[in-house]
This record gives C-alpha cells, sequence and structure tokens, in this order.
C-alpha cells in the first residue's frame, strides 16, 4: 500500500516538476522516461518470465523505423505512425517469439544475441531503405488532439506526451501481472515444469510475454525516434541491448517501476559525471554499478520494496 | 464404484531397460490406492507417464474411458489431475499462499483471464485459505516459500496439489524426508482431507509400508517396471510374493527414511 502511494506521488511529481526545469534537464527527463520504457520491455521478459532476451535491440531499432519510414514516405500522422508501430511490432515478436520458444537457458541468450546481429548489420547494409549509419531524419508530424494540433517539437508538449504513453503503459503492465494470466507468467519463471503440471501451457505463456515485450520495448524506440527526428542502424546495435540489461538491474529486476529508476539515476549521474570530469565519468559510472550490484542486488526498488514489506510486518 | 484412470498395457523402455512393462493399472473413483515397489520400481516414471512428461512405447492411459495418452502434460492436468513430487517441486520466491493460489486458480474463477484482478476473485481466494487452514499452513501465509521448514514444505507440495480441485491425485512420496511425528501428521491430514471429500481419487506412491497400509484401500506392487500383486490391502501385505520383493528390499529403504 505503501509502495503504491509512492508511485502516485512519484507520477504527480512529474507532472508538476517539468515547469521548473531547464529545457536541457526537460529533454534529459524524456530521454529517462523513453529509456524506463524500454526498460519495461526487458523487465517483462527477464524479471517476470526469466528469459534472458539479450537482443532486445531488435524491437527498439524495429519499433523506431516502423514509426520513422511512414512518416518519411507517407507523411502519415503521429498517431497511425504510433498503431504501425504497435500492431508490426506485435506481430513480429509473436513470430520471433513462437519460432524461439523452444530454446532453454543459454541456448535462447545466444539465439537472441545473433537475432539482434543479424538484423545491426541488415541495416548497415541497406542504405536506401534505412539511412545506414548515417540515418534518416524526419520532420516529426504535429500531435493532433481532435480539437487542437499541438508542435510536437515543443519541449512540454513532447513532455507530457511521452509520460502520457509511459504512464499509461507502466499502469496497463501492471495490471497485467495483477491478473491470473499475469501471475501464471510469473509461475514460468519460478518453477516451469510445475507450472505446466498444473495445466499452464507454458509455451503459449512464454510467447504472449515475449510478445508483450517487444511491443513496449518496440514503442520505447519509436518514441525515441519521435523525440529524435532522426533513426540509424546504430538504435539496433548491441550497446541498446546491454544498456536495457543494466538499467533494468540496477532499478530493480522484476519491480516493473524499477526500469524507470534505473535509467533516471544513470542517465541522471552520467550527465552530472561527464560535466563534471568526462575523462573520469566512464570508470565512475561502472564503480556506481558494481557498487550497487554488492550493496543492493535487488536493484534500487527492490532494496524499497524488501525494507517496507519487512517494516509493514 | 467408476473407474476413473486406467492404464492398458503401458510400456516405457529407456534404451535398453524397460523400466514399465505391460502395466495394468486401474483407479475407482473415490478410493486411495497405494503403488509400492522398492527403488527403481518404476513408480515415478509411472505418474510421468500418466501426465504426459513421457510418452509410452506402447499401452494407452484411460482418464474417465477417454485416452489421454498423447496429450501434452499441461492439458492432461487441466482434465483434472494433480500431483506431488518427491523432491519439493514449489514456486520459491512466491508466498505460500501465491504458492496454492497458482493452483487454484486453474480449477476456479473461470479460467486463467488476462483481464481480472487475482486479487478480487473470491472464489479463489477462499479455496486457497480454506486449503492452509486445513493442510494447517494458515499462519505461514505470507511467508516465502522456501524460507519455511522443510515438513511445512512437504505440506505446501500438498496444498499446491490440492488447489486446482483435482479428480485425480498422484501422490508421490509425501512423507519422504519427513520425521515420525510429521509423518503421521502428514497422514491425519491426507485422512482429513479425503474424509471431508477434498480429494476424491488418489494414488498413493509411497515407501514407507505403514503409511500405505493407514491409507489406502487397494495396494499395486510394482517390481522392475511390472505389477506382480495388485488388490485389497491385506491381501497384497500376506502374499509371499510381495514379501520377498518388497521385504528383502524395501523394508531397509523405508527403515533409512527415518532418522
Amino acid at each position: 500500500m505503501k509502495y503504491r502511494l509512492l508511485l502516485i506521488g512519484i507520477f504527480l511529481l512529474l507532472i508538476v516538476v517539468p515547469n521548473f526545469l531547464t529545457s536541457f534537464y526537460k529533454q534529459l527527463l524524456i530521454e529517462i522516461l523513453i529509456f524506463g520504457l524500454f526498460s519495461l520491455g526487458f523487465d517483462i521478459i527477464f524479471g517476470f518470465t526469466g528469459l534472458l532476451n539479450f537482443g532486445t535491440s531488435v524491437f527498439f531499432g524495429l519499433g523506431g523505423y516502423l514509426a520513422l519510414l511512414p512518416i518519411l514516405h507517407w507523411n502519415v500522422g503521429l498517431w497511425i505512425a504510433l498503431l504501425i508501430t504497435i500492431v508490426i511490432c506485435s506481430l513480429f515478436s509473436f513470430v520471433y517469439g513462437l519460432s524461439i520458444s523452444r530454446f532453454k537457458s543459454h541456448y535462447f541468450v545466444a539465439f537472441t544475441i545473433v537475432v539482434s546481429m543479424i538484423f545491426f548489420y541488415i541495416a548497415m547494409a541497406k542504405r536506401p531503405l534505412t539511412g545506414s549509419d548515417e540515418g534518416l531524419t524526419i520532420k516529426v508530424p504535429p500531435l493532433d488532439l481532435g480539437f487542437v494540433s499541438l508542435r510536437f517539437s515543443h519541449p512540454m508538449v513532447k513532455y507530457y506526451f511521452v509520460l502520457g504513453v509511459c504512464s499509461l503503459v507502466f499502469f496497463l503492465v501492471w495490471k497485467f501481472f495483477h491478473t491470473p494470466y499475469g501471475k501464471a507468467i510469473i509461475a514460468v519463471r519460478e518453477n516451469e515444469e510445475r507450472a505446466r503440471l498444473l495445466g499452464y501451457n507454458t509455451r503459449n505463456l512464454k510467447v504472449i510475454s515475449f510478445t508483450l515485450s517487444g511491443v513496449v520495448s518496440g514503442l520505447a524506440g519509436a518514441l525515441y525516434v519521435l523525440h529524435l527526428g532522426f533513426s540509424s542502424a546504430h538504435s539496433f546495435f548491441w550497446l541498446w541491448t546491454a544498456r536495457s540489461v543494466w538499467w533494468t538491474i540496477i532499478g530493480g529486476v522484476g519491480t516493473l517501476f524499477g526500469a524507470f529508476v534505473g535509467p533516471g539515476v544513470l542517465v541522471f549521474f552520467e550527465d552530472l559525471i561527464s560535466t563534471w570530469n568526462p575523462d573520469l565519468y566512464l570508470i565512475i559510472m561502472g564503480i556506481i554499478m558494481i557498487l550497487v550490484i554488492i550493496l543492493a542486488p535487488q536493484g534500487i526498488v527492490g532494496s524499497i520494496q524488501t525494507v517496507l514489506t519487512k517494516r509493514g510486518k | 464404484m467408476e473407474t476413473i484412470l486406467k492404464t492398458e498395457g503401458l510400456t516405457k523402455r529407456f534404451g535398453g531397460l524397460t523400466a514399465i512393462s505391460n502395466v495394468n493399472f486401474e483407479l475407482k473413483e473415490g478410493e486411495i490406492k497405494g503403488l509400492i515397489g522398492p527403488n527403481g520400481a518404476g513408480k515415478t516414471t509411472f505418474y510421468n507417464l500418466i501426465t504426459g512428461v513421457y510418452k509410452p512405447d506402447s499401452g494407452r492411459v484411460l482418464f474417465m474411458d477417454e485416452d489421454i495418452t498423447h496429450l501434452p502434460p499441461h492439458e492432461i492436468c487441466k482434465k483434472g489431475f494433480a500431483r506431488t513430487f518427491q523432491v519439493t517441486s514449489i514456486f520459491p520466491r512466491l508466498t505460500v499462499f501465491e504458492n496454492v493460489r497458482l493452483a487454484a486458480q486453474v480449477g476456479f474463477g473461470g479460467g486463467v483471464s488476462p483481464f481480472k484482478d487475482v486479487s478480487k476473485m473470491k472464489e479463489v481466494t477462499d479455496r486457497v485459505d480454506q486449503i492452509l487452514e486445513i493442510v494447517g499452513l494458515k499462519d505461514q501465509r505470507n511467508q516465502i516459500a522456501t524460507e519455511i521448514s522443510q515438513g511445512d514444505q512437504r505440506l505446501q507440495e500438498v496444498a499446491i496439489a490440492l488447489g486446482s480441485n483435482p479428480k485425480v491425485l498422484l501422490l508421490d512420496e509425501p512423507t519422504a524426508g519427513l520425521s515420525a511425528r510429521e509423518t503421521r501428521y502428514l497422514v491425519e491430514k491426507i485422512r482429513e482431507l479425503f474424509v471431508n471429500s477434498m480429494i476424491k481419487s488418489v494414488v498413493l506412491v509411497e515407501h514407507d509400508i505403514e503409511v500405505v497400509t493407514d491409507l489406502a484401500y487397494t495396494i499395486c506392487v510394482l517390481n522392475y517396471g511390472e505389477v506382480i500383486k495388485d488388490g485389497p490391502a491385506a491381501e497384497v501385505c500376506n502374499d509371499p510374493k510381495v514379501q520377498e520383493v518388497y521385504l528383502a528390499g524395501g523394508k531397509i529403504n523405508a527403515a533409512s527414511q527415518r532418522p
């Protein structure tokens, strides 16, 4: 209960806070939210289903291009672009999930790495389609709310739009993991054989979770492209996967909210330390991450939850 | 009494080893049937064949006259089977309550929905609390499953199996690793559940002959994958062939289970 109040408090804070921030920090907060959404996708598959998908960059890059290409070539609006992203991303991740659902543990990890590398090299090679490493630039269409059309590049419009999408997805995913179906997915993470012998079709559960994870990560990729007005083949690079992994781990695996806290803390520190000392910053970031993993292996949110439940007793 | 579970000529080979050989087994509705035999007699393999974890080389498994031999495990279990495991198999990082709820939501509340809030499904919650109450795990309700005592974990194993309200319960050495006192407690609980018809038809695999004779009406004896005797408990226990096989190897095993 306390935890829920904390979440609502943070949400209200996020609504108010941009009014007091400089334009630079507004941009930073937008990126944090988008990265949080991306990590949320990873947390669904890793934290809740127990499958280490080391190729989330596939969805991030794909989602970005699915939003970018229709805008670039057919001049579609913002909503249509996002709708295309969601629909095609679901179909893609469903088929992808179905085809790798038989793999287990490290075979699964290896396979996802390979797929993400393949996507990266294809994106690099297909210059006319993806713009390769120089990328493609779009003019982001306005945000049409029916009664009014807002300029998307305006920081406040962009911020509230991103906050709205992230909160909505977070809420839906949170709700989903409180349904019997969501609980069954957690059962797969805990003990797949047992879950199967309780009568759960664990393969289906894994595929659905994989699909959900793919859509959420893809949506984050689309938002990131809309935020930058640009996408390049580098959005498929494995470094994005690694980021989603460490953001989630630092924030707290299997907590959902940790997916947002991780990038919140790390991106903020990254900015702070890199302005202070650009040479040392990667070393210091590394030390911070190691310290968090040693001192709070459950991540930031995981540790807070543990403290709250212990006090509650 | 109707026959609820039946196998016909069930055979399973692992390479050159015939683990289960031409087993004809019958479980009537509303009875507890013991399945005994020395180590390696094929008892757990038999369970794995019934629940579809292994597929037999020949023979059939019939559940209420329906052939379920070739169904995948989750569909077989959904039809009304539940089993416990020789080695405790629970959901380690969830609470005792959540563990049982995962089973209860299969049988209650109208299917595994992706839209309803599970904590608001009263039918499911009631069922779980009822089971925890009877089994005696009410006080441990909100503890993490692996943080309770070994004996309580065995009880929890049974509680999970009961959750989905199965038609047939397959118990695989429920008393393994328990002290004499805990064993008596568990036997009493199983009897109580049976009398209150919380469990209906049971197959009980057990090393401890006393537990089996305490609970089972009929006993089936396996040796090297073959049924050597099947019948009423008293008759089976006095059978010279059973005594030869079981008491020679079995008594030592049964004794070593107790500290």
